[in-house]
């Protein structure tokens, strides 16, 4: 049973969204995270934080159903978790073996050629070998089956990009797709002649006459470098995305409700920029103790594709900081808002300092006076400054 | 009453770049943002153009590749013409005026103090395609271009790879010459398949694929930088700044400011006869690629790809141009060109012909009109391999083709086998890189898996 979510009974035909989230962290042929890896299995242990990850995902798309861009139609679960990994053990979901995913993957597309208008999500976690910008070869829970070839329980994610594109046999297809890839991308020097090895197709492929989905592919790690987790816990790639989905990447959307405030949206242009430029900053952990992770976007991006609307501006963290620090004991700043209301509790002088506050997303304008006047140091000018999440740093220069 | 007397007069907005360092000459528009005090979007446009709006307050903003944020705000009245300043924040400027592009199109510039601060010790345990960190003995930059004479090609399906000795010198010069920033350039005297090589001691060689061409089509320049984490990055600079621009904006998926981007490279008639940029006009197709419809992805990609047989871009443009438009059969044959051509310049194009080729490589096409012959599916399933090892040592975060490997023809992540040879047009970057400041004792890292 992988349908973990099913509302198509409730939508009556209409467009929704169709999920597919794999996540394995016990892979059953490769030793646990805490024994030394083995040449015989390609240096690779199991994980502890991939099917949790996965799990997360699939509750914060349960959890925020009201406020994605289409009704949440079908999730389809495969989970394979580790022995540490209690919270990821569902009675929803499948273990996400080679063959479970091939049953998954027909469903699902079967779901998304129901309307044109539908929408897909694609998540997995798991280990991965990274082959172009766009291709990673995704390992599943059977990976290393013995009398096997050595990617026969794997599945090629162009292979899965390629087969929901429209088709000339299979017809439309949901015309806005998204795939997030959370994979260790694993260097192929553990295998081989690795680039004359072969992956089972999971579908096959009609080349399409005219391919203008929406699709894009997020990876969440360099080439070649691993994707990193907390132990027992979601991954640090899950913890960003779930962080940006929340609204540290959400920007003013285009279209404004009916007072003229514009709708604060997460869109997949804006958690790439979020995810690319504050990748540290949405884990929320200490930056130092972080290693070196990033974001990319491939695939094609034809439309911004909306993922999450907001009810409203979102939280921005504030940095105020008076540069010298001698001035600090003398520099009031003081922040209003759009609607012309003052920002209370700024202290005088800022303490601490540099000076952190959250406050919400908008254009805020600012000044900074020196109280009383001193020949050392000037006003900072007021100005006009647009708070964006999630993070804006404004630094005072006051030396005269 | 009309109409029209009731409607406010609309007044004429004009934007203004203020940047300490200057404003790098050859820009001709930035992608601008004008929303009113609610934030309701109002306008999109470039810098470069001049906007009617309504009266009222509005805030004006310009993202840059690099990711800095210039602003400023006005307030529009009715039949006036008026001009808004954007700035960058005061810590967002560039430390010196020779680094601008770089600082605001590629990447930013952190002060040598901030620099010094902000290094970050590396954890060994950390596997890394990526240059070493500072600890390294030597830095030194090679340029290699293929062969000896014009016709020389990067044949990816010759019987044995290009031996090491066929590589020659293509000699490099700084151009500017800083500690943390180096920029060369590579006069070339001819037309050939380039790399240029950064040599790291006790890492694999990096191979960046690079244009060399005689003017008109060459004087693009390398740029050696350090990153904040005291990594060493190689990149190119493209000739045209605005072509360069619209390749950064592409390369961060941010789709807004790359289509406006593209509007200055089109002005600029990059239009085969009329202005012959083809370095530009593919940097233009690879981002209509990204964020357009196929139909709108325009026709000249079949010029690119007949007039300029020495660059594998348009052979790779071309192809997925076609993939797009459900062309495959001629697709495939565009694709199989890069077996003369060479690697890419740009790494979307080495994506677009590994994933095409490896569908075309399983399909069935008996069953199409526009099958390629016996000979070239063979041909397919020869480049493919080919290619496909060096996508698996290639950085896809980099818009230029990087990859490892002890030689241009051997993409891996091996060592050198025999020592590194230094040559006289070898450039010794070591001074530019020095070995910075102590580190201090190692962090333990959380609980950490890979």
């Amino acid at each position: 049973m992988m349908l973990a979510y099913d509302g198509r009974a409730a939508l009556g035909g209409k467009p929704g969204l169709h999920v597919l989230i794999v996540g394995v962290s016990g892979y059953r042929h490769l030793p646990k995270r805490t024994e030394p890896p083995l040449p015989q299995s390609y240096l690779l242990r199991q994980l502890s934080s991939a099917a949790t990850s996965a799990y997360k995902v699939y509750d914060w798309l349960l959890t925020h159903q009201q406020s994605l861009p289409l009704p949440l139609a079908t999730c389809r679960l495969l989970l394979s978790p580790s022995e540490e990994e209690t919270l990821a053990v569902q009675p929803g979901a499948c273990p996400a073996t080679r063959q479970a995913l091939e049953t998954a993957a027909h469903e699902w597309r079967t779901d998304a050629r129901s309307h044109r208008d539908n929408m897909t999500l694609f998540y997995f976690a798991g280990h991965g070998v990274q082959r172009s910008r766009d291709d990673t070869v995704l390992l599943l829970e059977d990976f290393a089956e013995p009398y096997q070839p050595i990617l026969a329980r794997c599945v090629e994610l162009q292979n899965l990009y390629q087969g929901m594109a429209p088709g000339p046999l299979g017809g439309p297809i949901a015309s806005q797709q998204v795939y997030f890839v959370d994979a260790c991308r694993v260097l192929p020097s553990a295998f081989k002649n690795f680039e004359k090895l072969v992956v089972p197709d999971v579908f096959d492929v009609e080349l399409p006459d005219v391919d203008d989905r929406s699709a894009p592919i997020f990876h969440s790690t360099l080439p070649g470098m691993l994707s990193h987790a907390l132990v027992n816990t979601e991954s640090l790639f899950c913890r960003a995305l779930l962080a940006g989905l929340n609204g540290r990447a959400a920007m003013p959307g285009d279209d404004t409700d009916p007072q003229g405030n514009p709708r604060w949206v997460v869109s997949a242009h804006s958690l790439n920029k979020a995810l690319g430029k504050h990748f540290a900053l949405l884990t929320n952990l200490d930056p130092k103790l972080l290693p070196a992770q990033s974001v990319t976007m491939g695939g094609q991006l034809l439309g911004d594709l909306p993922l999450h609307r907001l009810n409203g501006p979102p939280p921005v963290d504030l940095t105020l900081e008076v540069d010298p620090q001698a001035a600090v004991p003398f520099t009031r700043v003081s922040l209003v808002d759009s609607l012309g209301q003052a920002l209370p509790d700024l202290p005088l002088p800022l303490a601490p300092h540099p000076h952190s506050k959250q406050v919400l997303a908008g254009i805020y304008t600012v000044a900074a006076a020196i109280e009383p006047p001193n020949p050392l140091f000037v006003n900072w000018p007021k100005r006009q400054l647009l708070f964006l999440p999630p993070r804006y740093s404004c630094r005072f220069r006051v030396q005269q | 009453m009309s109409d029209q007397d009731t409607k406010p007069q609309r007044g004429q907005l004009t934007f203004s770049l203020q940047l300490r360092s200057g404003v790098p000459s050859g820009w001709g528009g930035v992608p601008i943002e004008v929303r009113k005090r609610s934030l309701a979007l109002a306008a999109r446009c470039l810098s470069s153009d001049s906007l009617e709006l309504e009266p009222g307050a509005y805030h004006v903003t310009a993202q840059m590749p690099a990711g800095q944020v210039l602003s400023g705000s006005v307030e529009v009245t009715p039949g006036q013409q008026q001009q808004v300043v954007l700035r960058p924040e005061e810590q967002d400027e560039s430390p010196y005026e020779t680094q601008a592009h770089h600082h605001f199109v590629v990447e930013a510039r952190m002060s040598r103090v901030t620099q010094e601060k902000a290094r970050a010790p590396r954890y060994p345990m950390l596997e890394s395609m990526g240059p070493a960190t500072a600890s390294q003995a030597s830095t030194v930059l090679r340029g290699l271009i293929l062969g000896r004479n014009t016709s020389s090609q990067w044949n990816l399906l010759a019987p044995e790879p290009w031996a090491p000795a066929e590589w020659r010198p293509l000699p490099l010069e700084p151009d500017v010459a800083q500690e943390g920033y180096v920029v060369l350039s590579a006069p070339a005297h001819r037309y050939g398949p380039s790399v240029i090589q950064l040599h790291l001691a006790g890492a694999p060689l990096i191979h960046m694929v690079f244009p060399a061409a005689p003017e008109p089509f060459g004087g693009h320049r390398i740029t050696v930088t350090r990153s904040i984490d005291g990594a060493l990055s190689m990149d190119l600079q493209l000739k045209n700044p605005n072509a360069d621009m619209l390749l950064r904006y592409s390369q961060h998926g941010d789709r807004t400011q790359t289509l406006l981007s593209e509007r200055i490279l089109m002005a600029e008639q990059l239009l085969f006869g009329k202005h012959q940029d083809p370095l530009g006009a593919a940097v233009g197709a690879y981002a209509l690629m990204r964020f357009s419809e196929a139909k709108k992805i325009p026709t000249w990609t079949e010029n690119l790809f007949e007039g300029f047989t020495w660059l594998p871009d348009g052979s790779a443009i071309r192809g997925e141009h076609l993939a797009r438009v459900g062309e495959h059969g001629k697709a495939c044959q565009a694709f199989l060109t890069l077996a003369e051509r060479g690697l890419p310049i740009f790494s979307d194009g080495l994506t677009f012909a590994v994933d095409r080729l490896r569908s075309y490589v399983k399909t069935h096409w008996t069953r199409r009109k526009d099958a390629p012959t016996p000979e070239e599916q063979e041909r397919v399933a020869k480049l493919l391999p080919v290619l496909a090892r060096y996508a698996a040592y290639t950085d896809f975060t980099r818009p230029v083709t990087t990859f490892t490997g002890a030689d241009p023809s051997h993409p891996s992540l091996e060592l050198p086998k025999s020592a590194w040879e230094s040559r006289a047009s070898d450039v010794d970057l070591t001074p530019n890189f020095p070995m910075g400041t102590k580190q201090g004792p190692e962090l333990q890292p959380p609980l950490i898996e890979g």
